[in-house]
C-alpha cells in the first residue's frame, strides 16, 4: 500500500488498507485479510544481452550486419540473416546520428507506466549505415514537444541518459540541429551534456482590442476559478502534491499562477523571481476558452496555441485541464 | 505562432468518414454508439488523443461476444435449411504477415505509409474468388478501421482507390451514401465497438446481413492486428 501523500492512479476505494477481518460461515470462523497481488518476473535479454549491454555499460549501440548482404539491422532483432538464407551476422557498433524514417506520433496522454516521459514522440531512426530503423523516444530540448519539430527525414542524435538500466528508454534522440558543434562531435552524449534550460519562446504580435478585452476576463475568471478551487475537494486533490509558480504570457499581458500543494492563487502582472516554467498563449481568450469547457489547454498545446517551456510540465498542464472540470461538478 | 492549419490533406476526408460511419451505425442495433451523434466538424474539431489521431476518428475498445458458423457446402445447406435461412459462401480467402521492424526501403522493411498484409492478403483472397475488378464486382466491404486513417489505406490496398488518392473514397463519392461500395455499414470498429479480437466476427455478420437486406452479391470481410497492423485477413462472400 502506498502512503496517503503520494499520488494515486487508483481510486481509493479501489485501494484497500491493510487490514483483516473475520468472516463466520456454518458456525466457523475465517480469517480474510486484503491482499495486494504483483505481477514481478525477471527475464533474461537473452541474445540481444549484448545490445541492451551496450546501452547500460558502453555507451554504445550495438546493429548487426549480415556477413553475405552486408545489410546491417538496429535494433539486431534477428542473428542470422533472414535474406539471405539465415547467413551469419556480425555486431557492428554503429554512429550515435542517423535521420527519422518517418514523422512520429507523439504520445501525450499515457498510462502509469508511461506518465513521466510525456509527451514523447514515437520514434524511428535510421542510423547511418543501418537499413532498419531504431524505435526510440524523441524529443527536444527548445520546449514542450509539438508536432512541429520532427518529420521524416529530420537529422537525429542519440542522446544516453545518466542513468540507464538495460532498456530502450536509456537513449533518445534530439534534433541535430539543436546541437552545438561540440556536442554534435561528442559520442556518446550524456543527458547531462544537454540544455533544456534556452527554450525558444514563440513570438508575439501587438495585442489586439479584442485580446486585451479577452485578457480582463481571463484573470476575472482565473481569480474566481482560484476561490472554487478551495471551495472542490476534487480540484484540490487534482493539485495535490503539486507546487509551480507558473509565468503566464499573452500578448495582451502577463500573470502568475502558483500552485501550492491544493491551492491555486492568481496574481497580476509577472510573477517576482524566476518561475518553474512559462506559459506562452499569444491569444487570452484561449484560457476563456478554457474554463468555460470550449478547449482544453492539453490540445492547444499539440494545436500550437499555447506554449510551456518545459516539455514535463506538461504534467502541470494535464492537472490544470482538470480544475474548471472539477470545480463544475463540486458546484453541482 | 504556428498552428496546425492542415495536418495532411486528408484530415478533412477523415473527419467526413468518421460522419459517415456515424450515420451508418444507426442501422446496427448492436452498435456501441448508435445513439451517438458525431459531425465531420465535430469529428475535425476533436482533440488529439495520440498526435495525428483525433478523438473522434477512432475506434471505441470494448468488449463483446460474437459467433460464426463456419461449415462444409453440405453442411451448410442443411444447417440453413433447418434454420430456414440462406448460407453465404467464402469464396476467397488470404492472410498475410508482414516485417514488423520498419525501415526506408519497403520491399525489404515494414513502409509505415503502407499496409502490405492488407495488400497481399486481399489480393490472394481475389485470386481465390476470381475478382480482377473489386469497386465494381465487390458491394459491401466491412474493414477494420481502429483509425480512420487506417481505414483509408486499407481501402487502398485493397484496390478501391488508388493507394496516395485515398481522398478519393469521398472527393470521388466513392463510400458516400449511394456511392459504389458500402463500406462499413455496421459503423465500422469506430461506431460499432471494438471488441479485440472478435471485431472482424461483427464484421462479417454485418456484411452477411447487408448483403441480404440490400440485395448484394458479393462482399469483404477484413480484419487486421499486431503491432503496425502486421497480420492481414481478407474473406470474399458471396450469396449463391
Amino acid at each position: 500500500m502506498t502512503s496517503k501523500s503520494e499520488p494515486r492512479v487508483i481510486p481509493e476505494h479501489m485501494n484497500p488498507p491493510l487490514e483483516s477481518e473475520v468472516l463466520v460461515k456454518d458456525g466457523a470462523s475465517y480469517l480474510q485479510s486484503n491482499e495486494a497481488m504483483f505481477t514481478f518476473y525477471k527475464r533474461t535479454k537473452g541474445e540481444l544481452s549484448k545490445y541492451f549491454l551496450g546501452l547500460r555499460d558502453e555507451k554504445k549501440i550495438w546493429g548487426r550486419k549480415c556477413s553475405k548482404c552486408a545489410a546491417i539491422r538496429v535494433p539486431p532483432f534477428a542473428e542470422m540473416c533472414p535474406d539471405c538464407d539465415f547467413a551469419e551476422m556480425d555486431w557492428v557498433e554503429m554512429p550515435d546520428v542517423g535521420e527519422m524514417n518517418s514523422t512520429p506520433p507523439i504520445t501525450y496522454f499515457a498510462h502509469s507506466l508511461f506518465q513521466s516521459w510525456v509527451p514523447f514522440g514515437r520514434g524511428r531512426v535510421v542510423l547511418e549505415g543501418a537499413e532498419t530503423a531504431l524505435p526510440i523516444h524523441v524529443y527536444t530540448t527548445k520546449g514542450v514537444l509539438t508536432p512541429f519539430v520532427f518529420k521524416q527525414g529530420t537529422p537525429v542524435k542519440i542522446v544516453f541518459r545518466d542513468e540507464r538500466i538495460g532498456k530502450p528508454t536509456d537513449v533518445f534522440a534530439v534534433p541535430l540541429e539543436e546541437l552545438t558543434p561540440e556536442q554534435r562531435s561528442t559520442s556518446p552524449l550524456m543527458e547531462s551534456e544537454l540544455d533544456f534550460s534556452q527554450p525558444v519562446e514563440p513570438e508575439m504580435g501587438e495585442a489586439t482590442d479584442s485580446q486585451r478585452a479577452a485578457f480582463d476576463t481571463a484573470v476575472g475568471m482565473l481569480e474566481q476559478l482560484a476561490r472554487d478551487v478551495e471551495r472542490s475537494a476534487r480540484a484540490q486533490h487534482n493539485l495535490a502534491g503539486w507546487n509551480r509558480k507558473i509565468a503566464v504570457r499573452t500578448a495582451a499581458g502577463d500573470l502568475g499562477l502558483h500552485i501550492d500543494d491544493s491551492r491555486l492563487t492568481v496574481t497580476r502582472g509577472r510573477p517576482e523571481g524566476p518561475p518553474d516554467f512559462v506559459m506562452i498563449a499569444e491569444d487570452p481568450q484561449l484560457l476563456v476558452d478554457w474554463m468555460t469547457f470550449k478547449e482544453a489547454l492539453t490540445n492547444a498545446i499539440i494545436a500550437g496555441t499555447l506554449w510551456i517551456s518545459a516539455n514535463q510540465e506538461f504534467t502541470t498542464i494535464f492537472k490544470l485541464d482538470r480544475l474548471p472540470r472539477s470545480t463544475h461538478r463540486d458546484a453541482g | 505562432m504556428r498552428k496546425v492549419g492542415i495536418v495532411g490533406a486528408g484530415i478533412k476526408v477523415s473527419a467526413k468518414i468518421a460522419e459517415i460511419l456515424c450515420q451508418q451505425a444507426k442501422n446496427n442495433p448492436y452498435a456501441q454508439r448508435r445513439d451517438e451523434v458525431v459531425t465531420a466538424e465535430m469529428a475535425m474539431n476533436s482533440r488529439y488523443v495520440v498526435y495525428p489521431f483525433k478523438l473522434l476518428e477512432m475506434c471505441v475498445y470494448s468488449e463483446g461476444a460474437g459467433g460464426i458458423i463456419f461449415a462444409a457446402e453440405d453442411d451448410a445447406k442443411a444447417i440453413c435449411r433447418n434454420a430456414g435461412t440462406e448460407p453465404v459462401w467464402i469464396t476467397g480467402i488470404g492472410a498475410s504477415n508482414e516485417h514488423h521492424v520498419a525501415g526506408p526501403d519497403y520491399t525489404r522493411h515494414k513502409y509505415m505509409g503502407r499496409i502490405w498484409s492488407d495488400y497481399i492478403a486481399t489480393h490472394k483472397a481475389y485470386e481465390m474468388a476470381g475478382i480482377t475488378d473489386p469497386l465494381n464486382e465487390i458491394g459491401v466491404v466491412e474493414l477494420h478501421d481502429a483509425f480512420i486513417k487506417q481505414l483509408q489505406i486499407t481501402m487502398g490496398e485493397m484496390d478501391f482507390v488508388p493507394i496516395g488518392r485515398t481522398d478519393d473514397l469521398i472527393e470521388e463519392e466513392i463510400m458516400t451514401p449511394g456511392g459504389k461500395v458500402l463500406v462499413n455499414p455496421s459503423g465500422g470498429l469506430t461506431f460499432g465497438g471494438h471488441f479485440v479480437g472478435g471485431s472482424n466476427i461483427f464484421s462479417s455478420w454485418s456484411a452477411r446481413r447487408e448483403m441480404f437486406n440490400r440485395g448484394i452479391a458479393k462482399g469483404l470481410v477484413h480484419g487486421t492486428g499486431s503491432t503496425v497492423a502486421q497480420y492481414g485477413v481478407a474473406m470474399v462472400l458471396e450469396r449463391s
